[in-house]
């Protein structure tokens, strides 16, 4: 057995379309075969910019560079434009497929040598031997066993590690150097044990959001102090962080989920699932859609501006334990109590293909690079090429210190061939080789990052931030035409009805001049002294004695008075 | 400005007429004219003498009319007719450039001439001159029309009068001019011919025009310039100075060195040898070795092709023996010479053995073969081959005498082997008992030891059959569980194997009927009798045996029949069963054994109840009350489907969820064809008629059938999609389709794909936003010329272009 961790060899259908479509841009002087270039770029540069969803629906002739079948608009000049825009589109997708050479670390699998041999056979002490010193450096177990079981989280350039053991033992790990930066113990002195559900970090590594018993509360990851409480997120079950939109969400026992955002502190929205406690969330990497995971075997799709879900897909029969999107958006997987764990078209919402699993799966995880992790009961199994088409056999498998013990969560670390499994006996670190993408780029995710750069990156990061309202399925519909007419003719009426009308001036109670002495004679009129109390009397002993004694009663006074003249049965009422 | 005036007045004398065909061919001349030229009006193009000739002018060509600026001032003061008149005499004067004293000489001799028509021209005087005091000479006719050649008539006779006639033959060329136009047919003229002379010009400039209107950018800076790079200045190096000479000197030197030491590495990069020290003889012998040996693998080439057409069976099967042959007379050759590249073979054989045994390549499986099969009324031949197939797979499949012997067996014989080990090292250690050495203590611990461990082993390798097991009728019951659609056909199944479940349990307590106390009648017929059983077990049964009763014995019979059947046939085989692993650790116990066994699956259970609000409490009382052997046997997904029983309320509210969303969206309204409030009464206050109350009212007429919405979920059983139109996000989009697009895939199609420098390469982000016009600060950029269309051409030849 070779496993080619360092050198990297490709793996069948990746290895073979990259390479042709290599072959061909060099040979992009014949025609036939520059055509052909040019629309596997358009399809690959697509693919990478997400943009699939919208080439999808676009018939294939009406795709750039077949202009010849479009029909002729009558504005030539325009017609030129496009046609020229096509042009530098397919240009730019070649370019960009041949810088690709600059990519030069490359990720690989490991390959067996003949037929007989099986990857997942292969172990993590026999790995070990064939990897480098730096790779075997991160196979390591953590026995933690006061507080387990743990949950793990990264950060985006998969430098820091999260550690947060249930009953409130929390640990921020550098993940390259292996050393402890902060250890906390959220316990109320050890007299009452926490409750931490979930965790994730915020926009970079310097603070993180827990969700403890009753609220979410963020902590700075240098100082462990608590730096927040959010009163609005009651009872989190899991939580969640959009960092192109600094959104922090949260659903927990009640069933609502909460948008908060970050930046500013404000609650952005609330939503009522209407389908009781939530414990599984996961976003959408490509549209920053919340993916929920409900009791009753429902998956919905979620976005802080509409109050409904996108989409809602009866996914399992039985609760929906875990789910995990790949990086590109287009595939969600999800695992329920009923033992199955089903591959999504998110574009088609769809069943790609289903595996059962023999024991409940507890931990699902997509690394950069499509492998497909599966934590269930001791094991964690490794899933090549899972989404893309059925597998026989898992890539990799481990079984965490032997057996013995409750996987709780799986993580793969980016930019690295390295898996955290977060179990009842603390942390385990492996290597899978392949699971990370082997090019990082350093404005987006730096590993090595130094200060000044993770400020100057906080700061960029802000001014980028992206308005909640943009979530939607399909973001490239942002700048694009409405195109449901009515709706927008409707608005346009309303609004132009809106500006009609001027809004209502608010009357003067107190017409006329207002005279300074008049004013000062309102004020005096409720003032009661004794000169007035006296002047009161006065008037009314001699209304009284005039027989006209009524008008200086009070009203309670009056209906005494009445009740008393009138006698009998009512008079009782009068005292 | 005299001149001016006689082209602008309305007079209709001769010597206008005769100037103006002079003023055409002028303007034909003209280049200069451009279009602008054209399209003035008529009032712009009668220009107002005055304006015409300003006092500027006056200052440069005053003293060309320096003769005339009296009888101008004279004339503005007059009326019309009389600034007419002198400007006539004006224009005559000028053209003749006389003295005003010859004029005076003129008349004096005009009067003296003795012609007869003397009369006409006094006459023609006096009308001209109608100011004139009447005299001798004023007019008395006014008959005829005065012509010039009536005027000169006399004169060209008179032999003082030759210098006079040269003029007025000069003036006058041929003949006299024809009647004017209007001003407007000669305005029109004029425009016509100025627009067709400019039009020719301005054509030039089109290609011009085009180019720059197509070009996507103006590029202005200076061209011509050469780009440094290490290759121009390599190609242009020239050794300027001593030290440079002498390193040149030196490098060719070396270079000169390496190649006689490296003869034909630089000069002869052909095999033909292009190279200058092979004789021709050489060359040419070289030349014909080399074709002889293509020609030779052309021809082996050609065979091959051909022998790899030919498609006859016999043929084939003459080759393939004959290879056969050769390869055992090898193997036996290398059997006698060398016996590790026989092991190797042999290696390789066993190889192909295991791919054949993992494989259903020859088993008749290939679409074709299928195909065969299912059409039945197989002919001889592809029978025969189908079952040469077999034949193969077989030969392939069998055990290999000498190497395969003992060393492995199948997975049925590793379990009995392994059930065996288990049986037999079930008992206490106690039990053993040995005589001799083996009595002693150490040896026995030793052999209490070795027990465990084959015990061990035994059952990790039953575990592992089973496991593989599982795995195959995982991969059978794959396709089953994929997609949602197949579901249905699972509960049917599931419902089946209930069904006989319910049946084998039936048979069990007919077995024990014999301490029956009271029984329970199940209809067998219904489906979900099982958890009707189950349900009212709960309310009868207290102690762990469960009696039933079946209403006919010959049913009992019959089903007793069945039973032994299939469980001879091993069709209730139990099966792996995650949450009993720890408690039954082998399934094929002791009949004692597995009846009295209790299965603990409270702690899955409850693991999921925890998580769900599902009910399953039926059927664990089942499992924990009775039915612990059957719980064993159910397969995992039935019991997983156990467990979630509730599932089916979740599918069905789904459904109904998604129902009422069709329906709110298609319009449907409850059945309600009563007008509203007809029959009721109304106002605040009034509760609202209950349904059974309300009588028969007013019917509305039947409303239209609601158009049919579709659905984008429509087709989708199990996914709800959000049809609602997202006013928030819709703030990011364009209602109308901005200008010079005419529909919304053109708008999107121009703003497709990304511009930032995040997304491309830099070269794309350049291209992508390069400007209008590119130039240099203070440059000054030159008009269009005329051959702007050749000079891009050539331009373009010599840069590269924009590749696409």
């Amino acid at each position: 057995m070779s496993s080619d961790v360092a050198r990297g060899v490709y793996s069948s259908s990746k290895k073979s379309s990259k390479t042709d479509s290599k072959r061909n841009l060099h040979n992009s002087s014949d025609p036939v075969l520059s055509t052909t270039v040019t629309l596997q770029a358009i399809d690959k540069y697509a693919e990478r910019n997400h943009s699939a969803k919208s080439l999808e629906g676009v018939k294939y002739k009406d795709r750039p560079n077949t202009s010849k079948n479009n029909k002729k608009y009558k504005d030539k000049k325009a017609e030129a434009q496009l046609r020229r825009h096509d042009e530098k589109r397919v240009a730019a997708a070649v370019m960009a497929a041949e810088a690709e050479i600059l990519d030069t670390e490359v990720g690989g699998f490991i390959e067996t040598e003949n037929e007989m041999e099986r990857t997942h056979k292969l172990k993590q002490t026999e790995l070990s031997s064939h990897v480098d010193e730096q790779t075997s450096d991160q196979i390591y177990d953590l026995s933690l066993t006061s507080y387990s079981p743990y949950n793990v989280t990264y950060d985006r350039p998969g430098r820091h590690l999260l550690l947060t053991g249930r009953t409130g033992h929390v640990a921020i790990m550098d993940a390259l150097t292996r050393t402890l930066q902060r250890e906390l113990f959220l316990t109320d002195n050890g007299k009452e044990l926490n409750d931490i559900r979930s965790s994730t970090f915020l926009h970079n590594s310097s603070m993180f959001a827990l969700a403890e018993k009753k609220h979410i509360f963020i902590y700075d990851s240098v100082t462990g102090a608590e730096v927040h409480r959010l009163g609005d997120h009651i009872d989190p079950l899991a939580i969640d962080y959009l960092p192109y939109h600094w959104l922090l969400a949260s659903v927990g026992r009640a069933g609502f989920l909460k948008y908060t955002d970050t930046s500013t502190g404000d609650k952005v929205s609330e939503h009522r699932t209407k389908l009781g406690p939530c414990s599984v969330m996961r976003h959408n990497p490509y549209n920053a859609v919340m993916h929920l995971g409900h009791g009753n075997g429902v998956v919905t799709m979620w976005s802080p501006s509409v109050s409904q879900p996108l989409v809602k897909i009866l996914a399992h029969r039985g609760p929906v334990v875990s789910l995990a999107n790949d990086l590109g958006g287009n595939y969600m997987v999800t695992a329920g109590s009923d033992m199955q764990v089903k591959v999504w078209d998110v574009r088609t919402f769809k069943v790609v293909h289903s595996y059962f699993s023999r024991r409940a799966v507890c931990d699902l995880d997509i690394s950069q690079t499509g492998v497909l992790a599966v934590g269930s009961g001791t094991d964690v199994t490794f899933w090549k090429d899972a989404i893309r088409e059925k597998q026989k056999e898992p890539y990799m498998k481990h079984r965490v210190l032997n057996g013995g013990v409750q996987v709780k969560g799986v993580r793969f670390r980016p930019f690295e061939d390295v898996v955290g499994i977060g179990h009842s006996k603390g942390f385990s670190s492996i290597v899978v080789p392949g699971v990370g993408s082997s090019n990082y780029d350093s404005f987006e995710n730096n590993m090595f990052a130094d200060k000044k750069q993770r400020q100057e990156q906080e700061v960029r990061s802000l001014m980028d931030k992206l308005r909640p309202e943009m979530i939607q399925l399909n973001p490239e519909e942002i700048g694009g035409v409405e195109r449901d007419k009515k709706n927008v003719m409707m608005e346009k009426r309303e609004l132009a009805a809106s500006a009609d009308q001027k809004p209502k001036k608010e009357k003067k109670k107190a017409r006329g001049r207002n005279k300074i002495s008049k004013k000062l004679a309102r004020k005096h009129a409720n003032i009661m002294d004794e000169g007035k109390k006296k002047l009161m009397e006065k008037k009314r002993s001699e209304a009284e004695s005039k027989g006209r004694g009524d008008d200086f009663m009070s009203p309670a006074e009056k209906k005494r008075k009445k009740g008393l003249e009138e006698g009998g049965a009512l008079s009782r009422f009068f005292k | 400005m005299p001149r001016t005036k006689a082209q602008k007045s309305s007079n209709k004398s001769s010597n206008k007429q005769a100037k103006k065909p002079t003023d055409f061919s002028k303007i034909k001349t003209a280049d200069e004219y451009n279009q602008e030229y054209l399209d003035r009006s008529e009032d712009e193009s009668e220009i107002d003498s005055d304006d015409a000739f300003d006092e500027e002018d006056e200052k440069k060509y005053g003293s060309l009319f320096a003769n005339n600026n009296d009888d101008d001032d004279d004339s503005s003061d007059d009326d019309d007719d009389d600034d007419d008149s002198s400007a006539n005499s004006n224009a005559s004067y000028d053209s003749d450039s006389d003295s005003e004293e010859e004029e005076v000489d003129m008349l004096a001799a005009l009067d003296n001439l003795p012609t007869s028509s003397k009369s006409n021209t006094r006459k023609s005087l006096s009308t001209s001159h109608a100011s004139l005091p009447e005299s001798r000479f004023s007019s008395q006719t006014n008959s005829s029309t005065l012509t010039m050649d009536a005027l000169l008539n006399p004169v060209s006779s008179a032999p003082n009068y030759t210098t006079l006639r040269n003029t007025t033959s000069k003036i006058d060329a041929t003949k006299s001019a024809s009647s004017r136009l209007s001003d407007v047919v000669l305005d029109r003229a004029k425009r016509k011919v100025n627009y067709s002379s400019t039009k020719s010009d301005i054509s030039n400039w089109t290609d011009a025009v085009k180019m720059n209107r197509e070009a996507e950018t103006l590029d202005f800076r200076p061209k011509g310039r050469e780009r440094v790079t290490t290759n121009t200045l390599s190609s242009t190096f020239e050794a300027a100075n001593d030290f440079e000479k002498k390193i040149e000197a030196a490098l060719q030197k070396q270079k000169a060195l390496e190649d006689s030491e490296h003869p034909g590495s630089f000069d002869s990069d052909d095999d033909l040898g292009h190279n200058k020290n092979l004789t021709i003889s050489e060359v040419k012998k070289r030349h014909s070795e080399l074709a002889k040996i293509r020609s030779l693998l052309f021809y082996e080439e050609s065979k091959r092709h051909r022998l790899n057409k030919i498609k006859s069976k016999k043929y084939r099967k003459i080759r393939k023996k004959k290879s056969d042959r050769e390869k055992s007379k090898e193997l036996d050759l290398l059997a006698e010479t060398d016996p590790s590249k026989l092991l190797e073979a042999e290696e390789k054989d066993a190889v192909k053995r295991m791919e054949e045994r993992m494989s259903l390549q020859h088993r008749n499986t290939s679409k074709w073969a299928r195909k065969q099969l299912r059409r039945g009324n197989i002919d001889t031949d592809t029978r025969r081959m189908l079952s040469e197939q077999i034949a193969i797979s077989d030969k392939l499949r069998a055990k290999k005498d000498g190497i395969d012997e003992g060393t492995s067996s199948d997975s049925e014989d590793l379990e009995a082997v392994a059930r065996e080990v288990i049986n037999d090292t079930q008992g206490d250690g106690d039990e053993v008992e040995g005589r001799g050495l083996f009595k002693l203590d150490f040896m026995k611990r030793g052999m209490e030891t070795q027990r465990k461990r084959a015990r061990e082993e035994a059952e990790g390798i039953l575990r592992e059959i089973e496991e593989e097991e599982e795995w195959k009728r995982r991969e059978e019951g794959g396709e089953e569980s994929e997609g949602g659609e197949s579901e249905g056909e699972e509960d049917q199944k599931e419902e089946r194997v209930g069904r006989e479940e319910a049946k084998r349990i039936l048979e069990e307590g007919i077995e024990r009927e014999t301490r029956v106390g009271e029984g329970i009648t199940i209809d067998i017929s219904d489906s979900d009798s099982e958890d009707e059983a189950a349900s009212s077990k709960m309310d009868k049964v207290e102690n762990n045996k469960v009696t039933k009763k079946v209403s006919t014995r010959a049913e009992k019979a019959k089903e007793k029949d069945d039973l032994k059947k299939k469980q001879k046939e091993g069709a209730f085989e139990t099966e792996d069963n995650p949450w009993m692993q720890q408690k039954q650790p082998s399934k094929k116990g002791s009949k004692k054994v597995a009846s009295h066994s209790v299965v603990d699956v409270d702690a899955g259970v409850a693991l999921m109840i925890d998580k769900t609000k599902v009910d399953v409490t039926g059927s664990t009382s089942d499992s924990e009350n009775s039915e612990s052997e059957d719980v064993t046997t159910l397969t995992q997904k039935q019991l997983v489907k156990r467990a979630f029983a509730g599932a089916k309320d979740a599918r069905k509210d789904f459904e109904r969820e998604k129902k009422a969303l069709a329906d709110r969206d298609s319009g449907k309204k409850e059945d309600d064809t009563e007008v509203k409030g007809w029959g009721s009464w109304t106002g605040v206050g009034v509760k609202p008629p209950s349904k059974k109350k309300r009588k028969k009212g007013k019917l509305a007429p039947p409303s239209k059938e609601p158009e049919k919405v579709k659905r984008e979920d429509a087709k989708m059983p199990t996914v709800i999609l959000n049809e609602k139109r997202h006013k928030k996000s819709s703030q990011f989009k364009v209602t109308t389709v901005p200008y010079p697009y005419t529909s919304a895939e053109q708008y999107e199609r121009a703003m497709a794909g990304p511009i930032g420098s995040d997304w491309q390469t830099t070269k794309a982000v350049i291209e992508g936003t390069r400007p209008e016009i590119i130039t240099r600060a203070g440059r000054i950029i030159d008009p269009a010329g005329k051959r702007m269309k050749r000079k891009i051409m050539e331009e373009k030849g010599g840069r590269r272009k924009f590749r696409a």
